[in-house]
């Protein structure tokens, strides 16, 4: 065939419609194909890594007193109607000094600076069984025995699973039914499933119902709570989620209402008091020192500003020393319904070694939010977002990995 | 041979049944359809109803309705009915007591006392030359899709009046739907108060976070000088998408050029579910300390007590889970969304309350009590005689709307009944009354009338779904008048835009794609009839054969009165 059959026939094929079609068929599917991922690569151990003894940790101080700018709510308070404001304790005093107007910080922030977490129980022995079974089941014995606590050598695939709790709007910001396909928690697997190169893979997104056997038999990291209204458990709820928190889970609730103060900000400290109710056992700001911040995926210096640019402290609830409930007030999970394209944040290349120049952009935003972000939901936005998303992968990875320290020790 | 004959006949006689079917068709053409307006041309036996510009109705004061996007207890947001906010003190030096209130359409009224130092008396409202919502006269007026356009009706503003500039003189402090803070200095002398809007509203605008952020919604203001020493910090209530406070914000300028941000902000009393807060400071007491008494959505008066014992007046402490409900009368509870003012009407030196809620009105609760032990009787509507005339009430299908910021503008119906020089077209005897649309001659005492331009729109709407057919005339007739001072006059029908696209046969003869047909014409001072040819040609064979249009008219000019009459719409025959 010579040169002149050669270009007539190419020639053809390029008038062709047929031919850019298949091509395109055929670009699409070898596109398709290159990038599936038919086995994960196993993660090797750092190099750096050695199995060392760890000391247990020092005994535990007292209890941390309350301070005067943190208002107790009462454990007993059940609110009756949506429109009554219960509050059968004795009445919490809110004393409110004047502000240091001089400072740079705000009084959130100085709040935070005074605040310290107790050390460390080791009081897990009686319940490490247990947590042993839970971890064990995102994650392998040799990514829990060599991951080194470094969040960024975990491997897991763990069920997500979103509360369905008496009396609250615990649907909002969740789209799709029982097994959510858009919004917040959606969104956050995505964004995890990305940033962690598929190494954190969530094997179902589904509601379940706080008293649900399932909360005991495929726990979860954590079970997710959120809502805008009040609620009370029941004394099922109550009792499964005290069983599945001793057994390593954890709760993570944030208030679709930004701030403190709100509704459900009310309940969900009153109810996790009912299912935690050692009058030792306090909510905590939590320090910007603390691994979510520091250690985990995403290095944080700051509380992350949500919805109406609220920035109350982040709560935690200690269990035995390891953290079992948190508390995010500033309503990421509205933020978290902004689903954003694959990232090219500039912090992303701290750990992966890429590139990126881009920040993530959104692919869907519920309109609504779009309607409204004028008024009603301010700072939504594609970064607050992601900040959002960045937090949120803080605490999935540090709640996979609090409990390796002690599961080494124990055999 | 015959069947030729019969095609010769035939031949010669086709011109002649040519020409007969082409009469009996031009006399199916004069047969009209019936009028597919008929039913909204009644403009009698509407009810007999007080002005809404005169500030009072049935005797009593009552301002304007208007709703606003709110969020509800479930996290929802939707229209909710907003009540007024009242302010009360001296503003035109005679030593009473008077009201501004501020209705939720955002017009602020002047209600001047013309009663006793003991018995307050009011007659009717007039409206303030203050506009907080959208700069007047731009675009983002009436951009419909503006992200901002929710917050430009309906700002739904809740005022103090305050002397913050120390000119003796009561300037007034609003908050509004968005968000923002105002200071609207009074202008006037200590006899005749005067406010002027400045063409841009930043130039009154006060921040209350840093890069002029805005973080929250329904801002309530309340300045109070909490440390005797002339410094007037701000309290703030809110009704924001969040959890609802309690806010103070502590001023780092001066009074009259106040610096507020995040970082001089504490939150003194957490709503724990309380919301659309909106708090005065008051010694209820009688202990020498500042309290914060505040209305809220569910109707509730809460009252939290200073239980500081600190030596420093500025220390404030309260407790926050436990205010009192502050019972007026035998009831602890007054509608939703309620507001309140204390205010001495009555010179009785005691704290008393002016409470309002989403019904409009404005009630007095007289206190009985002794100082330190209020004690608040049933509020009482407060009365007031409106100054204007009655009106007949446009029909039900019939409404107004308007550029935000222009008052005294009425639709109403006029007749024979209330005004005997109304006359009809002398060409059409059978009218006898006719839609009336105007803006109301008013004698202003303090504050002049709103300059009416003529870009500033008027639309008259009828509530209207007329199924017209595609590739159908149709034939449009009404009877209008003016008064010499109404200008840029169009019809429209118009369609949901998202629904349908349709071919409008322009007159050139070229199709365009629009959602509305369109018509111009004058109103002389002596009726004149406009006619029109409305023609939809559907251009896409999917769409349905019947499209649902409504009507309205669009008019500008100054001021000015128009009346209409005598709608037709009448299917042509094809």
């Amino acid at each position: 065939m010579n040169s002149a059959s050669i270009k007539r026939w190419l020639d053809k094929a390029n008038r062709s419609l047929f031919f850019f079609i298949a091509l395109l068929f055929h670009l699409i599917l070898f596109l398709m194909v290159a990038t599936w991922v038919i086995f994960q690569a196993p993660v090797p151990p750092k190099e750096d890594f050695k199995e060392v003894y760890i000391p247990p940790a020092p005994p535990p101080p007292p209890p941390p007193q309350t301070t005067p700018q943190t208002v107790s709510v009462s454990p007993t308070a059940v609110p009756t109607t949506t429109s009554a404001i219960t509050t059968t304790s004795a009445a919490a005093s809110f004393s409110v000094p004047m502000p240091l107007i001089d400072s740079t910080l705000s009084p959130t922030m100085q709040q935070q600076a005074v605040k310290a977490l107790p050390t460390p129980a080791n009081a897990l022995a009686g319940r490490i069984g247990a947590i042993r079974a839970t971890v064990g089941s995102w994650r392998s014995a040799d990514n829990i025995r060599n991951a080194g606590g470094d969040v960024h050598n975990l491997v897991a695939k763990f069920p997500v699973f979103l509360a369905r709790y008496a009396g609250g709007d615990w649907n909002c910001n969740n789209y799709g039914g029982d097994l959510p396909t858009a919004g917040c928690l959606p969104n956050l697997v995505d964004k995890v499933e990305e940033w962690s190169q598929n190494n954190l893979k969530a094997d179902t997104i589904k509601v379940i119902a706080v008293d649900s056997p399932e909360l005991i038999s495929h726990p979860p990291p954590y079970i997710f709570f959120t809502g805008h209204a009040d609620f009370q458990l029941t004394d099922a709820e109550i009792s499964n989620l005290r069983k599945y928190l001793q057994a390593g889970g954890a709760v993570w609730g944030d208030s679709a209402f930004a701030g403190d103060g709100s509704r459900f900000d009310v309940a969900f400290h009153r109810e996790m008091k009912r299912v935690l109710p050692d009058p030792d056992i306090v909510f905590q700001d939590l320090p910007l020192d603390h691994p979510i911040f520091t250690k985990s995926w995403f290095p944080i210096d700051q509380v992350p500003t949500g919805m109406n640019y609220r920035k109350d402290p982040i709560q935690i609830l200690n269990l035995d020393g390891k953290l079992a409930i948190i508390y995010t007030p500033n309503d990421y999970s509205d933020l978290m319904t902004a689903a954003l394209l694959p990232g090219k944040d500039p912090t992303a290349a701290a750990y992966n070694g890429q590139i990126y120049s881009h920040p993530d952009r959104p692919l869907f935003t519920p309109f609504g939010f779009m309607r409204h972000s004028a008024t009603f939901y301010r700072n939504y936005k594609p970064s607050s977002a992601m900040i959002a998303d960045q937090l949120s992968m803080n605490i999935l990875a540090y709640l996979l990995i609090r409990f390796d320290d002690q599961m080494l020790l124990t055999p | 041979m015959l069947y030729k004959r019969i095609a010769r006949l035939l031949v010669s006689i086709a011109p002649i049944l040519v020409f007969g079917c082409s009469l009996g068709s031009r006399a199916a053409d004069v047969v009209a359809g019936p009028n597919l307006m008929a039913s909204f041309n009644d403009f009698t036996d509407t009810p007999l109803i007080d002005n809404p510009w005169g500030g009072v109705t049935d005797g009593v004061i009552s301002l304007r309705s208007g709703a606003q996007l709110a969020v509800e207890e479930n996290g929802s947001i939707k229209s909710t009915v907003f009540g007024p906010s009242c302010a009360v003190g001296d503003l035109n030096g005679d030593g009473l007591s008077d009201l501004v209130v501020a209705d939720p359409r955002g017009y602020f009224w002047f209600y001047p006392n013309s009663g006793s130092a003991t018995k307050p008396q009011f007659t009717g409202g007039e409206v303030m030359p203050i506009w907080i919502g959208a700069p007047v006269g731009t675009e983002s007026d009436i951009g419909m899709m503006d992200a901002n356009y929710d917050a430009n009706d309906n700002t739904v503003p809740r005022i103090q009046l305050v002397d913050f500039a120390g000119d003796k003189k009561l300037s007034i402090v609003a908050g509004n739907y968005e968000g923002k803070l105002f200071y609207i200095h009074n202008v006037g002398s200590a006899q005749v108060p005067g406010f002027t809007m400045p063409n841009d509203l930043s130039a009154i605008t006060v921040d209350t976070y840093s890069n002029s952020l805005l973080w929250c919604n329904f801002l309530s203001p309340f300045l109070y000088d909490f440390t005797g020493h002339g410094q007037l910090d701000l309290i703030m209530g809110e009704g924001t998408y969040a959890s609802n406070s309690i806010y103070r914000l502590v001023n780092k300028g001066s009074n009259g050029s106040p610096i507020f941000n995040e970082h001089l902000t504490t939150k003194i009393i957490p709503g724990y579910g309380r919301e659309h807060l909106t708090p005065q400071v008051v010694d209820w007491n009688g202990d020498g300390k500042p309290d914060i008494i505040s209305g809220e959505r569910l109707g509730y008066i809460d009252l939290w007590l200073n239980t500081s014992t600190d030596s420093d007046p500025g220390h404030l402490q309260f407790d926050a889970l436990n205010p009192t409900h502050v019972k007026l009368g035998s009831s602890e509870k007054f509608g939703t969304l309620t507001t309140l003012a204390v205010c001495d009407l009555t010179n009785n030196k005691l704290p008393n309350l002016i409470v309002s809620n989403a019904e409009r009105r404005l009630s007095y609760s007289l206190n009985t009590g002794r100082p330190g032990a209020p004690r608040l009787d049933t509020p009482v509507p407060i009365q007031g005689v409106n100054p204007l005339p009655k009106i007949y009430d446009k029909p039900l299908n019939w409404s107004t709307s308007r550029s935000f910021n222009l008052p005294y503008y009425t639709l109403c119906c006029t007749s024979t009944k209330d005004d005997p020089s109304f006359k009809g077209p002398d060409d059409d005897p059978t009218i006898q009354s006719a839609l009336k649309a105007y803006t109301v001659p008013h004698k202003h005492l303090y504050f002049p009338r709103e300059t009416y331009r003529a870009e500033d729109t008027r639309l008259i709407n009828c509530a209207t779904s007329i199924p017209f057919e595609a590739g159908t005339h149709y034939d449009l007739s009404f009877w209008c008048k003016g008064d010499g001072s109404i200008t840029n006059l169009h019809y429209f029908f118009y369609g949901a835009e998202d629904l349908v696209k349709l071919g409008i046969k322009t007159p050139k003869g070229a199709t365009e794609r629009r959602p509305y047909v369109q018509g111009t014409f004058d109103a002389g001072t002596s009726w004149t009839q406009v006619k029109g040819d409305i023609f939809v040609e559907k251009l896409d064979p999917k769409k349905a054969e019947h499209f649902p249009f409504g009507f309205h008219i669009a008019y500008g000019g100054n001021g000015g009165t128009l009346w209409l009459a005598g709608f037709s719409l009448t299917k042509r025959a094809q």
